[in-house]
């Protein structure tokens, strides 16, 4: 029995294979056979020959798809056999979306967008969570940290007493090796070797076995000597290279700052992901055996850093409870003096990058909260991006609708559809990523810049990277396209075809929810960019205490070069007219500063306790323009006020319990005893993000190395070239560097500013996927109501009036996203601020400022649409049925 | 037979003047021809379909999809204002063929 449905099923079939026919043309070739087909049964003709006439008037499949694909601008062949290789559906699905241009341009661009954000933040965790977890004991290798705990607190420092790495390794066969680290101080300092002459940063020094705890490679050298002797120094082979050129290292004399060290040995050159960029390493004997502060067990000066591998097997717990009370073993009498208790805690390697020790346990660092907000945000306009497509998608579904019905009126089944629908949606997802992956190339330089941190674009090739990135398109793909695909699939094709399925009302409403979504989450990152910025203008603006402007210094490479001279040196300074004002001091505020143990007169245990502590001359207040709240500040004349008088700052005065500024004049401190003679207004040492410390000060010019000077603004390379025939003529042979002050203050914002910028980037790429979803969404419901907007410009709308008709109905939406982004960035943003010692007022005026941006660019996006619209033909309009 | 030649060069007007009379399809477009021309002009469906998606994509012509009340699915095409301006065009070139050719053939020069 002749069954003209199949025959005609199968002829479709012949017909899908031809890659140049789309299922339109498909539809349209089947409507005509079956119209060829009724003519002929109505003619008389049976059933079969109706059809196999029918057929001979089309012409065979394959000229059929020749004479069309000459239409197509699509060179076939080579291209047809690959495509040839795929499933029938996942060809249908690439032809689609080339052929949707607009809707997949759309698409793919968001998508790409979010992925590339993703895989810049990406980048940055791993980055971020790999410092110093690779070295190959890492599990096994602690730092030990110093608790102490006293009348005025508990603290936990870095930095420990010097001799404690060699007691661990003799007492201790738990231990396997033991380093003490230190660094070369707050500056950058002077290395040179004939006339290469540079300033380093990397400097440290260290004993023997750093190099066994942090497994760096000794690439020449006697392991036997390697920071063995004093006056030994171990280079990396980059910085062997930039001193010695292509000659051997070894055996050479350099100097690093004021010591001369020979050269035992090269090592390799530190990763990028390591704190410890052990580029010059000294042996520790070379400053121990010279400094006396570094010698004994000394509870006042820590300063060591003293790294431990354990034995494995080892239980870390167990070895801290043994070496835990070590400090009341060798330093007991003064511990007990000062009423104090220390401890040694251990701290995990792996844990030193991304947390900070406190008395309660080791606490997530500035830095990871970073890479959580980071990874928080990426993941939201990952979200973003997604909802975009499903919106995208759902919209688009009613405009495709009459070929879903041409589809299922063929007799195509459900589960075709929908793994057809899908097959396009993964298309789209991996196109994108392709692309993602491109664009994250590009940009990886300059958001290198941006994070501050050493990204490697080779990172993106690791098998967890990738996988984690497949993984994650594939989840997209499918997460996006299979709402699309069920509500299209489960269209009824009468009723798509007429047209009947504008406005399912559960589909609008999501679409909506979508939208809103998308610009809460927008509006909160917009504001918590404001926010950022605010609080950075807001510190930056906030008055000091102190004067910075025009405040120029130079640095000397050691204490000790001004002990005798400083004053002459001034003066030398001060010849020239433009240098209004000059003093010498161990520091400048925003650079670094230590700090000394004191206490009131016989009141050690009740009341010690280290305050910061500055060496300044007679002219600091004045150069800094400090006020003096009681007393005086330091008098030339008075020749007690050298090294024997001590000037604090209000903070400094309320520390030792004194009601008032009035009543610590004249109080003594220490032993020795040393009165206070004034009491200076606070002032502000660090950024705002810290507090004010208290504070104290003493003229001791044995620890001078800055000299600061107040100066005019006019002809300042003139006096910078005073100033650097000064410093020469007076230290022949020293590098001349000088700073200012307010620059050098305001670089302790740049962690700030950093995520400022950051921020700013990623909140232009939020807003960016929601003003894509908006403009397609603008596009689809502007089309919608083409029929009504005809209506009303015949019934004498004016164009200007239809256009904020249709935007008012997107300003309600985002208004309403508005609503729910305040309080998620009020709470957000609260506990930001709570970081910083000196916030600003919560701004309510830049909630508004981000409602009134977020809706202007709502309006641009949306206008376009509706202007389009709003300016059409009306008859044409009307005729659209 | 009428050349495939001058088929082809007159199916772009034809089919612009059929559908300046209103919406159809192409079956119909195809009947349509065919009577006009007293059956010298058979269209197969492998000559005009590629030939409207060549109107489509040059915007002389939209097309859309309608049902029939007998439930068959039909695409139709119409002329837009830019194939109401082609159109003109065509006519206009067509017209100063003809006239020539009429002028020419009129009278016809008889054989010696």
């Amino acid at each position: 029995m002749f069954d003209p449905e199949k025959a005609i099923r199968d002829w479709r079939k012949s017909l899908q294979r031809s890659a140049a026919l789309g299922e339109s043309d498909i539809a349209e070739l089947e409507s005509h056979l079956r119209d060829e087909m009724d003519r002929r049964a109505a003619a008389g003709a049976d059933p079969e020959s109706a059809f196999r006439a029918a057929l001979e008037l089309s012409a065979a499949s394959e000229a059929l798809g020749d004479e069309f694909g000459k239409n197509r601008h699509r060179p076939r062949g080579p291209r047809s056999a690959l495509l040839g290789l795929f499933p029938a559906y996942l060809r249908l699905a690439l032809r689609r979306t080339v052929k949707h241009k607009g809707h997949s341009l759309l698409n793919v661009l968001a998508l790409t967008v979010g992925l590339a954000a993703c895989g810049l933040v990406l980048l940055y965790v791993s980055f971020e969570t790999s410092v110093d977890a690779f070295y190959k004991d890492a599990d096994r290798t602690y730092r030990v940290n110093l608790y102490r705990k006293t009348a005025q607190g508990e603290e936990i420092m870095a930095g420990n007493y010097t001799p404690l790495a060699p007691t661990l390794k003799e007492r201790f066969p738990q231990v396997e090796a033991a380093a003490q680290v230190f660094s070369g101080g707050f500056e950058p300092q002077p290395v040179v070797y004939r006339d290469r002459a540079f300033k380093e940063t990397n400097i440290y020094a260290a004993n023997p076995d750093l190099l066994r705890v942090l497994g760096i490679a000794l690439l020449r050298g006697d392991p036997g000597d390697a920071l063995v002797r004093k006056d030994t120094v171990l280079l990396s082979a980059r910085t062997a290279r930039k001193y010695f050129g292509p000659e051997d290292p070894l055996g050479k004399t350099i100097r690093v700052n004021d010591r001369d060290c020979e050269v035992t040995g090269i090592v390799a050159n530190p990763p990028a992901n390591t704190q410890f960029q052990h580029d010059i390493v000294m042996s520790a004997r070379t400053e121990i055996e010279r400094e006396e502060f570094l010698q004994g067990w000394r509870p006042g000066i820590a300063g060591t850093m003293t790294l431990v591998m354990l034995k494995p097997g080892v239980d870390p717990a167990a070895f801290e409870a043994l070496i835990r009370d070590l400090p009341h073993e060798y330093a007991a009498e003064e511990l007990r003096k000062l009423g104090a208790v220390n401890r040694m805690v251990l701290q995990p390697l792996k844990k030193m990058y991304l947390y900070e020790p406190t008395a309660e346990g080791l606490v997530a660092s500035s830095r990871l909260v970073h890479l959580y907000i980071f990874s928080a945000i990426a993941l939201l306009i990952l979200v973003l991006a997604g909802m975009n497509f499903v919106n995208l998608s759902t919209a688009r579904s009613i405009r495709r609708a009459g070929e879903v019905g041409v589809r299922k009126a063929a007799g195509a089944t459900r589960r075709q559809l929908v793994l057809q629908f899908l097959g396009e949606t993964l298309v789209t997802a991996f196109l994108s990523l392709g692309l993602a992956v491109l664009a994250v190339l590009i940009v990886l330089p300059a958001f290198k810049g941006l994070a501050g941190v050493a990204l490697d674009g080779s990172a993106l090739l690791e098998p967890g990277t990738v996988a984690a990135l497949v993984g994650l398109t594939f989840l997209l793909g499918i997460a996006s396209g299979i709402f699309p695909a069920l509500f299209l699939a489960s269209f009824q094709p009468v009723v798509v075809l007429k047209g009947r399925l504008r406005t399912g009302p559960s589909g609008v409403r999501l679409r909506r929810a979508l939208v809103v979504a998308q610009f809460a989450i927008s509006s909160t990152l917009i504001i918590a960019t404001l926010i950022v910025a605010g609080q950075v203008g807001y510190m930056r603006r906030q008055p000091l205490g102190f004067a910075k402007e025009q405040r120029l210094a130079i640095n000397f490479r050691t204490w000790g070069m001004m002990t005798e001279n400083y004053e002459a040196v001034k003066t030398e300074l001060l010849r020239h007219p433009a240098i209004l004002a000059a003093t010498a001091c161990s520091g400048v505020p925003g650079k670094g500063i230590n700090r000394t143990y004191y206490y009131p007169t016989g009141l050690q245990a009740e009341k010690g306790q280290a305050l910061r502590s500055l060496r300044a001359d007679h002219d600091f207040f004045e150069v800094f323009e400090i006020p003096v709240a009681a007393g005086r500040g330091f008098r030339k004349d008075i020749v007690t006020d050298t090294y024997n008088a001590l000037v604090l700052n209000e903070q400094g005065a309320k520390a030792f319990g004194w009601a008032s500024a009035e009543e610590a004049v004249g109080k003594t401190m220490t032993d020795r005893p040393i009165p206070v003679v004034g009491i200076v207004k606070d002032f502000h040492w660090w950024g705002l993000q810290r507090p004010i410390e208290p504070m104290v000060v003493r003229v001791a010019p044995d620890l001078f190395r800055y000299i600061a000077m107040k100066v005019e603004t006019k002809d300042l390379p003139g006096t910078i070239a005073h100033i650097k025939s000064v410093y020469e003529r007076l230290y022949p042979g020293e590098i001349f560097e000088y700073f200012f002050v307010d620059e050098a203050f305001d670089r302790q914002y740049a962690a700030e500013v950093r995520v400022g910028a950051l921020f700013r980037v990623f909140t232009g790429v939020a807003l960016f996927i929601a003003c894509l979803g908006l403009f397609g969404l603008a596009a689809f419901t502007a089309e919608q109501r083409t029929k009504e907007i005809g209506i009303r410009k015949t019934l004498g709308a004016s164009v200007t009036g239809i256009v904020s008709l249709l935007n008012r109905e997107f300003a309600k939406w985002v208004l309403a996203a508005n609503v729910i982004a305040w309080p998620a960035a009020y709470f957000a943003g609260r506990k930001w601020l709570a970081n910083f010692a000196v916030r600003m007022p919560m701004p309510w005026g830049l909630f508004a400022l981000a409602t009134v941006l977020a809706l202007a660019v709502a309006h641009l996006t949306v206008s376009y649409q509706s202007i389009r619209a709003a300016a059409a033909n009306p008859v044409e309009s009307l005729r659209y049925e | 037979m009428i050349s495939k030649a001058l088929v082809a060069a007159s199916t772009r007007p034809m089919i612009l003047s059929i559908l300046v009379r209103g919406e159809d399809y192409g079956y119909q477009i195809i009947q349509r021809v065919k009577d006009i021309s007293n059956g010298s002009l058979e269209w197969s469906d492998n000559m005009l379909y590629p030939v409207l998606h060549r109107l489509e994509n040059d915007g002389l012509i939209v097309s859309r999809w309608k049902v029939s009340d007998g439930g068959r699915l039909r695409k139709y095409y119409r002329l837009t204002d830019k194939g109401l301006r082609e159109l003109e065009v065509e006519r206009g070139q067509w017209l100063d063929v003809h006239n020539a050719l009429a002028r020419l053939w009129e009278p016809f020069p008889a054989r010696d």
